[in-house]
């Protein structure tokens, strides 16, 4: 896939970036290129990374990532990686890869309400 | 009786000292002398002398005729014993026959000295000394090869924890022993002749296993196998077979040697062994959901990589199916803690993190709290409780959760 192909979308006042399952070093330098201009043009609140299709992840992926995530905090704003497959945590931990401070969601879904505050609800037994 | 030789015997005797030193100067000289008789000549000595005696012995007996006398029969006797005494010692037949034949070189150039006068005479002697020397050696050479045969068949016949059996070039069996009988339950009487696809499944002669063995045995010299073959009622056994191709010194193909094993025993003892530690394994790491959006994970027995592998693929697998932000991870059933398993533990925790789930570790009992503070290993970012319902109540706030009793009071805070 293309950087020309990287969609950065606007939901409400939170960035939604669906990462590309292979991403290259070009893809990934062009992603958050994308995602810093667009934190400036909207004035974000939050950034969603959604890596649900990624396959693999090597070290510059991974310390794009984190950079990226420092870069929107320092710009106002939070980030959430979404999605990330079971294969990747494990390989990426066997390799000693780590995102830093980044917070960290099982899907979209969930990221979106921690980047809302706002996953209230009860339950009764 | 007695062509000549009567002179010979003289001879021999006249020279007997000399003839014996000559001789095994000329055995000692001899390249293929080796090992204890080199550097005991004295044995050497000893057979030499032996079989002189014998042969003077008979010699002045018989005049020398070779025949079934009991001299002649002495003679070869102490010539057996020599040749198995030299046997043990590492020399084949054919070496000691040509040591005896090498006694002819210097009894045969006495007798030309004392002789010359006579050339009659000395014909006579000399063929039969000759006659006499090669036939002795051939009498010797033919028992010893008699006798390693027998003890080669006694062995192949009386081992009975391998099949040991001969095919033909084309694979039929043309010999049996006591261990193939036991093994495949077929007499001699009744595979001798047959082709050894009758050990096969018909699936595997259909493939052409046999030939296909065959075929690597003839080409490489050697196969080697395990796998299941048939016995004579239908049941199956699991061997280890080995096929040799037997060929002559002009290498060309005149058998195969089988040599098998039933290893059935072993192979059972080896599969139960296998399914046990594979059960251990996967009874020793059982993630379950204990309420939406929790999973708790007892680990059991100590964490080498392995498992600590196929405890994460499970735990991150079911964290993922669950769609689940907390795990419980519970070390209560962990004997003790190291560095090593401490390691991998955070690894574990880290994994979980990077899909976007966190692990409360419970369990830690004060035995391992001491053992983690006094190796030093930092925890302090992992939220950790001594009790699983103390990391559940910890699961149920961080999931904005409470549990209420029937009547509305909330419940957990005194367990």
């Amino acid at each position: 896939m293309t950087s020309e192909n990287l969609a950065v979308l606007r939901v409400g006042d939170v960035l939604l970036v669906t990462v590309p399952s292979d991403p290259d070093d070009e893809t990934v330098t062009a992603l958050q290129e994308r995602v810093l201009q667009a934190m400036e043009r909207h004035e974000a609140k939050g950034l969603m990374l959604d890596i649900t299709t990624v396959e693999t992840m090597d070290s510059f992926f991974a310390r794009t990532l984190a950079e990226t995530a420092q870069m929107v905090t320092l710009m106002g704003g939070r980030t959430v990686i979404a999605g990330m497959r079971a294969s990747v945590a494990i390989t990426a931990t066997q390799l000693g890869l780590t995102l830093g401070k980044v917070r960290t969601a099982l899907d979209v879904d969930r990221a979106l309400k921690l980047l809302d505050g706002a996953h209230r609800k009860r339950a009764r037994t | 009786m007695a062509v000549g030789t009567s002179g010979a015997v003289a001879v021999l005797e006249k020279y007997k000292s000399r003839i014996l030193e000559d001789w095994i100067e000329g055995q000692l000289r001899d390249p293929r002398i080796r090992g204890e008789l080199f550097k005991q000549p004295d044995a050497l000595q000893r057979q030499c002398q032996d079989f002189i005696d014998a042969l003077v012995r008979a010699a002045v007996a018989e005049g020398l005729d070779y025949d079934d006398s009991p001299q002649y029969q002495e003679v070869k006797s102490v010539l057996a014993d020599v040749a198995e005494e030299r046997r043990q010692q590492g020399f084949d037949a054919q070496e000691t026959a040509a040591a005896i034949i090498s006694f002819k070189d210097h009894w045969i150039p006495l007798l030309q000295t004392e002789f010359q006068d006579d050339p009659g005479a000395l014909s006579a002697e000399l063929i039969a000394v000759a006659k006499l020397i090669d036939s002795l050696a051939l009498a010797m050479f033919e028992q010893t090869l008699r006798e390693t045969e027998d003890r080669a068949r006694l062995l192949v016949e009386n081992v009975k924890d391998y099949a040991l059996v001969t095919l033909d070039s084309g694979g039929h069996v043309i010999s049996w022993n006591a261990g193939a009988q036991r093994i495949t339950g077929y007499r001699a009487d009744e595979i001798l002749g047959r082709h050894f696809s009758c050990f096969y499944s018909a699936d595997d002669v259909q493939q052409g296993k046999t030939e296909r063995e065959l075929n690597t045995a003839s080409t490489d010299g050697r196969f080697e196998d395990e796998g299941w073959r048939t016995r004579k009622d239908g049941s199956r056994f699991w061997a280890n077979t080995i096929i040799t191709a037997l060929r002559d010194r002009k290498s060309k193909l005149q058998g195969f040697a089988l040599v098998s094993r039933d290893i059935s025993e072993r192979k059972r003892a080896e599969e139960q062994i296998k399914r046990q530690a594979r059960e251990i394994q996967e009874l020793s790491t059982p993630v379950m959901q204990v309420w939406q959006g929790i999973v708790a994970a007892p680990l059991i027995g100590s964490l080498d990589s392995q498992r600590t592998q196929q405890f994460m693929e499970r735990l991150l697998q079911r964290i993922v199916e669950t769609n689940s932000p907390v795990a419980l991870v519970d070390i209560t059933g962990v004997p003790t803690i190291d560095t090593q398993t401490a390691q991998h533990i955070i690894e574990t925790i880290s994994a979980v993190r990077l899909l976007g789930a966190q692990v409360i570790l419970t369990g830690v009992r004060p035995t391992t709290a001491q053992t983690l503070v006094h190796l030093g290993i930092d925890l302090s970012n992992i939220i950790t409780r001594s009790s699983l319902a103390g990391g559940l109540r910890v699961a149920l706030e961080a999931l904005d959760l409470e549990v209420l009793s029937k009547n509305g009071s909330r419940q957990g805070d005194t367990t």
